[in-house]
């Protein structure tokens, strides 16, 4: 769509996020007041807009909605969440804090129930079979790929898990002489885990770099929609 | 966050011959914890709708959370802009957007035009040119890595991220065989010593979750000031 | 019954007594060794006599005195008790009869003393009654003019003055000598036995020495010495010291300080003339009646003694009431005023002289006391063997002690530094080598001065003043040094960003297409046959979980796949557990819609079931009761999509045809894999991600079985996903838009990381030869 199609409002804000762009740009040369100016507007108006989404799509329908027009089983049904949720609004002064305790231990008490439930559930156990199941011909082999090829990737990921978790182990006993250490095969095995973490972390770092590359080349894509038809007049 | 148990207001639950003090924060979320918890592993049909009514309740009081959080940083910056200085103009920038935000959207609704208006023109501009930012502080952290830690390592994650990007695309329209492609050697390290590791990784977060949410449960650490 | 006047606190007292019955003084003389064994005995020797013969002996001889005092006459004295060395030396002749002995010769200090007893003779004691420390022996008679040599040396050196003498030093010792009550007097107490008595005592006798008259004062001369100092023959004595000087005048006992038994011949040394002193004021002491009148004035001045342990007094052990030798002690607190060190001088003696009393001996007994001063200050020194006697060295006599020169009250010491220093104070006053009766720390002297001056070595005051100069520069604003507009790093920084602007921009400007784009890959193609096999009308679960920042790769990857969806005619719930969500999901169907000509309007089509707060939790909550949990949909009518919509047919999300999440976060993913797809029984669940979720997601879709049934990772999938439908989005896919871009610039971005690391790699390695060079030449 060209410029000239927008209507107002949207050329209006085409051409805001199009200076705002620029001004975010300019941390390229340097800290300065634009960029800092854009920062602030931008961490103003993503909370003001979290604000109403939870109100509009959590307060309002399922609490102040039942409460108001609500039956009786409804009002009652919210009245434990009503309750917790007035002791929260105490921790915004940092005197009466102490009154939102309950409520958020009620929230790090469940959060971590689910968070538990789903760990093993959708974790542990999924992913330990998925790794016996790697030399399972019968699972998961790929019907045209190689048995041999098959076999070395499983005996590679098998290894890499194992190894990978073992670097993750730190116990150790402690030695008279020294500081602990762990075993020296633990420690081995901790080295070749120490290898395909690596190369995971760095498989991650070049996700990241393209997906920020992406990104710049979308908002540069922009720039230019919006530059060219300006400078053109188009 | 506050302490509650230091609080005179806030009591105890004194166990029964056990000289101990649990405090009522800890209480409530050993309790409800456990109820949540065990309806995952029970199959008992009331304890399943009891556990959902839980969940559901920590979804209303999570999003009364996020509205604690908005008033405090509401709260912080007008205390900057009241003390003036050079950041009170960005405190003054930063409250009017957040008052401009909340009554047009609060007007509008999360999805109205002027609502998208706001978000389309502000939010998502400023959000993608700071990702866009990131890009060249990547390749800069990339090139000053050898510079700084210099070992097998640091070879190793640097080969992986060369390979990775170099089989991402071809290169002047050049697919390069034994890197580009399901079968070049991107796929396969993506595929093979990549999946390795992060499953390994998938497994310790999940043990470690599970290690740190049955301390939570029983007591032993108290993040919520109990 | 005659009043005997105590030497202590000079007042009257029954002669019958033997202790003062106000101070409890001796008034008697204890019964106790010969003088010349006293002094010749170490300290703390056994007596080589036997005590109680010894003591028979002495008892005998102080009687005798006793008795020859008071007839006027001397006391006889057995010769064979007298010692050896005073029949040989002592020209004195020892009376035969009471009457006293004047034989020629005799000393001075002897007529003296009997012309001063004369002339205050008190009446005599009742000798039979007290225990006089001398038992007169008939058979002494004839040998009381058998004088010992030394004696009658004694008598040719000295010639009795007048005078007064004091006699307090014969009982300034701590040995003072116990004082019994009158009810108390120790009846057994033997009286010297003459056999006991030293040959020096038979030969006083045979040499017609005059009769100790116990009863009668000697003539003493008195005259006026320093406090504590006594005036033995020739010298001054001062008790505890020794010597302090020779003097020609001799001081007399006073008759009434003196013994009753008194020399009754001038031969009688002064030593002897002490001894009868020391005796006559022992005999007062044990509560002999004294004439008042008659007692010296030193003995009228002492103070009524402290109590005193009479058992250290009593030289034969027997216990009695205690005694109280406060007389003794004043002396020796007198003598305590006088500080350490003070030179003795004839001047400061002199003057002390004026002041003091005659001391108790008369005569001249100077040979015989510088010798038992000498004996005892060898005692006093450690190791110093004393000849041994009946008496402990604890329980002289007191006449003994009269004789022991030792003296705390004088102030001046001639201490010896190799002796050790002179005890002040207490029962040991006068003695050297002992442990001080009051530790040193006790003692008052001044105080050390310490410097003010802190004492620093160099080094710590190196260091100190580099700290200081370090806690100084704290405070002092420091110039921070300019720094460069243009550094390295900033000149970095800004050609990366350069090269990629400009490889963007260039194919951004070109609009060029050349690159292909990615195959078909195994994930894609999976998520692509899901999606075909979704029915019309499917109802598909949309979450839209990424943030804005990278809106821009979602949408290019999701696009496609949306418009797959649409073209499915699908009904797409919108669900997003970020606060963003609702907006993005917005975004991206007026995105696809925009691209693709198909455009989603309206609750018919989709609807926006809005945020999910609470993450994993809300996950979990809606994954259960979807209709409980987001029960309208964000649009401006707030509808009840549950039950107007095709989402009635779902009462949970196993009810979907399709669960599709398009997340650009690993951990969204996983909380979307946790909780959701384990409630999905059996419907698809596809995945949306962006390349730096990819690692983490893709165990998840080679699991086996799978929990992730489909993927399209980034632009690359994204593209993948348009080349293998390249009717979607009207091939204007926003993949291949970015496309050409992408692989240019990511070719520039590696060619910089490998340029900037070979750059940054040959610096770090040309720095650690710089270094390694600088240690070495270290």
């Amino acid at each position: 769509m060209s410029l000239a199609d927008m209507s107002l409002p949207d050329l209006v804000g085409t051409l805001l996020g199009f200076f705002l762009t620029l001004m975010v740009f300019s941390y390229a040369f340097g800290d300065n007041a634009l960029f800092r100016a854009t920062i602030h507007i931008f961490i103003g108006v993503s909370a003001g807009y979290a604000a109403i989404v939870a109100w509009y799509n959590v307060i309002w329908p399922q609490l102040f909605l039942p409460l108001v027009f609500g039956s009786q089983s409804e009002r009652l049904y919210i009245l434990f969440p009503l309750v917790l949720s007035g002791l929260l609004l105490f921790k915004a002064s940092p005197r009466l804090s102490w009154v939102g305790s309950p409520a958020v231990a009620y929230l790090v008490g469940v959060g971590v129930a689910v968070g538990i439930g789903g760990a093993i559930l959708g974790t542990i156990f999924p992913q330990t079979q998925a790794t016996i199941n790697l030399l399972d011909t019968g699972a998961g082999a790929p019907p045209d790929g190689s048995l041999l090829f098959f076999i070395a990737q499983g005996v590679l990921i098998i290894l890499g898990t194992v190894t990978t978790l073992i670097y993750f182990h730190f116990g150790a006993r402690n030695r008279v002489s020294g500081a602990p250490r762990r075993p020296e095969w633990v420690e081995f095995l901790a080295r070749v885990g120490q290898v395909f973490i690596a190369i995971t972390l760095g498989v991650i770092f070049a996700g990241v770099f393209t997906a920020s590359l992406t990104a710049m080349i979308e908002r540069v894509q922009f720039i230019y929609d919006v530059f060219v038809p300006l400078l053109t007049g188009q | 966050m506050g302490s509650g148990c230091d609080h005179p207001g806030w009591g105890s639950i004194e166990t029964g011959g056990a000289d101990m003090k649990i405090p009522v924060a800890a209480a409530i979320a050993i309790a409800f914890g456990l109820v949540v918890l065990a309806g995952y592993f029970l199959p008992l049909p009331e304890l399943v709708s009891l556990r959902t009514i839980l969940v559901q309740w920590s979804m209303i009081i999570a999003s009364t959370a996020l509205f604690v959080g908005v008033a405090n940083l509401l709260r912080v910056h007008w205390f900057k802009l009241r003390k003036g200085g050079t950041a009170s103009a960005y405190s003054f920038l930063l409250i009017a957007s957040l008052l401009v935000t909340l009554v047009v959207v609060g007007l509008y609704g999360p999805t109205g035009s002027w609502s998208l208006w706001i978000f389309n023109s502000i939010q998502f501009p400023i959000e993608s040119s700071l990702m866009a930012i990131l890009a060249v502080v990547l390749i800069y952290s990339a090139a000053r890595l050898m510079r700084r830690r210099m070992d097998l390592f640091s070879l190793l994650f640097g080969m992986a991220v060369l390979l990775v990007l170099l089989g991402s695309a071809p290169i002047f329209g050049i697919e390069i065989p034994f890197l580009y492609g399901p079968d070049g050697l991107r796929s396969l390290i993506v595929q093979i010593p990549a999946v390795a590791g992060a499953r390994g990784i998938l497994l310790g977060v999940a043990l470690g979750t599970i290690a740190t949410g049955l301390r939570i449960l029983i007591g032993a650490d108290r993040p919520y000031g109990g | 019954m005659a009043d005997v006047r105590c030497p202590m606190c000079g007042k009257p007292n029954p002669e019958e007594l033997e202790l003062c019955q106000f101070c409890q003084a001796r008034i008697k003389p204890l019964e106790g060794r010969s003088p010349a064994e006293e002094f010749n005995s170490p300290i703390g020797a056994e007596p080589p006599l036997d005590t109680g013969g010894e003591q028979d002996s002495i008892d005998e001889w102080l009687n005798f005195l006793r008795q020859s005092e008071d007839e006027g006459e001397p006391r006889p004295f057995d010769e064979e008790q007298l010692a050896d060395w005073m029949k040989e030396d002592l020209d004195i002749k020892m009376p035969e009869s009471q009457e006293p002995l004047e034989p020629e010769g005799t000393p001075d200090w002897l007529s003296s003393l009997r012309s001063i007893a004369d002339e205050d003779a008190p009446e005599p004691p009742d000798v039979e009654k007290a225990q006089p420390a001398v038992e007169p022996s008939p058979t002494d008679s004839s040998e009381e003019n058998e004088i010992p040599g030394w004696l009658s040396k004694l008598r040719s050196r000295r010639t009795a003055e007048e005078g007064e003498a004091d006699q307090e030093f014969a009982f300034q010792l701590g040995e003072e000598p116990k004082i019994s009550e009158q009810a108390g007097i120790q009846e057994d107490r033997s009286a010297i036995s003459t056999e006991s008595v030293s040959d020096w005592l038979s030969e006083l006798r045979g040499e017609e020495a005059p009769v100790v008259d116990s009863s009668q004062p000697p003539e003493l001369v008195q005259e006026e010495l320093p406090a504590g100092q006594v005036e033995i023959g020739e010298e001054v004595v001062q008790p505890g010291v020794g010597v302090v000087s020779q003097d020609e005048d001799i001081p007399v006992v006073e008759a009434d300080r003196a013994s009753e038994i008194q020399p009754q011949t001038e031969e009688i040394p002064d030593w002897l003339a002490g001894i009868v002193a020391g005796g006559a004021a022992v005999a007062a002491a044990e509560g002999v009646e004294a004439d008042l009148d008659n007692l010296p004035e030193w003995l009228a001045d002492l103070e009524k003694s402290s109590a005193l342990d009479r058992e250290e007094i009593v030289p034969f052990g027997e216990e009695g009431e205690e005694l109280t030798f406060d007389w003794l002690q004043t002396q020796v607190r007198a003598g305590q005023e006088t500080p350490y060190g003070e030179e003795l001088t004839s001047d400061t003696l002199g003057t002390e002289a004026d002041t003091r009393g005659v001391g108790p001996f008369v005569g001249d007994l100077s040979d015989f006391l510088e010798e038992a001063e000498l004996s005892s200050l060898e005692a006093a020194q450690p190791g110093v063997e004393q000849p041994g006697g009946d008496l402990s060295p604890a329980e002289l006599p007191t006449w003994l002690e009269a004789m022991r020169p030792v003296d705390a009250a004088a102030g001046v010491y001639a201490i010896d530094a190799q002796d050790g220093q002179v005890e002040s104070s207490g029962p040991l006053a006068g003695m050297q080598g002992v442990l001080p009766a009051e530790p040193e720390i006790a003692r008052l002297k001044k105080p050390a001065v310490y410097a003010l001056r802190l004492q620093v070595t160099e080094s710590q005051r190196a260091h100190a003043s580099l700290l200081d100069e370090l806690v100084k520069s704290e405070g002092e604003p420091k110039e921070i040094p300019g720094r460069p507009a243009v550094t390295s790093p900033y000149l970095f920084r800004l050609i990366i960003f350069a090269v990629l602007i400009s490889t963007i921009l260039w194919q951004v400007f070109t609009g060029s297409r050349t690159s292909p784009l990615p195959g078909l890959m195994p994930e894609t193609f999976d998520t692509s046959e899901i999606i075909d096999d979704l029915p019309e009308n499917a109802l598909v679960l949309l979450g839209v979980d990424y943030d804005p920042a990278l809106a821009g790769e979602m949408e290019a990857a999701a696009a496609s796949l949306v418009d797959h969806m649409m073209l499915k005619v699908a009904y797409l719930g919108l669900v997003s557990t970020s606060s963003t969500g609702p907006a993005l999901g917005e975004h991206l169907i007026a995105t696809v819609g925009s691209l693709s000509g198909n455009r989603y309007q309206g609750i018919e089509m989709y609807a926006n079931l809005g945020y999910l707060p609470g993450g994993a939790s809300g996950l979990q909550a809606f994954a259960q009761a979807p209709r409980q949990v987001a029960p309208f949909a964000l649009d401006p009518e707030t509808t009840a999509v549950w039950s107007n919509t095709p989402f009635q047919a779902a009462q949970d999300l196993a009810g979907f045809d399709l669960v599709a999440v398009i997340t650009d976060d690993s951990d969204k993913a996983r909380a979307w894999i946790e909780q959701v797809q384990p409630t999905l029984n059996g419907t698809p669940l596809i995945m949306v991600i962006s390349t730096q979720a990819e690692p983490l997601v893709r165990p998840y879709y080679q699991a086996n079985p799978k929990q992730v049934d489909g993927m399209v990772v980034g632009l690359a999938g994204g593209g993948s996903y348009e080349q293998s439908h390249q009717d979607l989005l009207a091939g204007n896919g926003l993949a291949r838009k970015y496309w050409d871009a992408f692989s240019l610039s990511v070719l520039a971005a590696v060619v910089l990381i490998a340029v900037g690391g070979f750059v940054n790699l040959v610096t770090n390695l040309l720095n650690a030869q710089k270094q390694s060079k600088a240690d070495k030449k270290r």
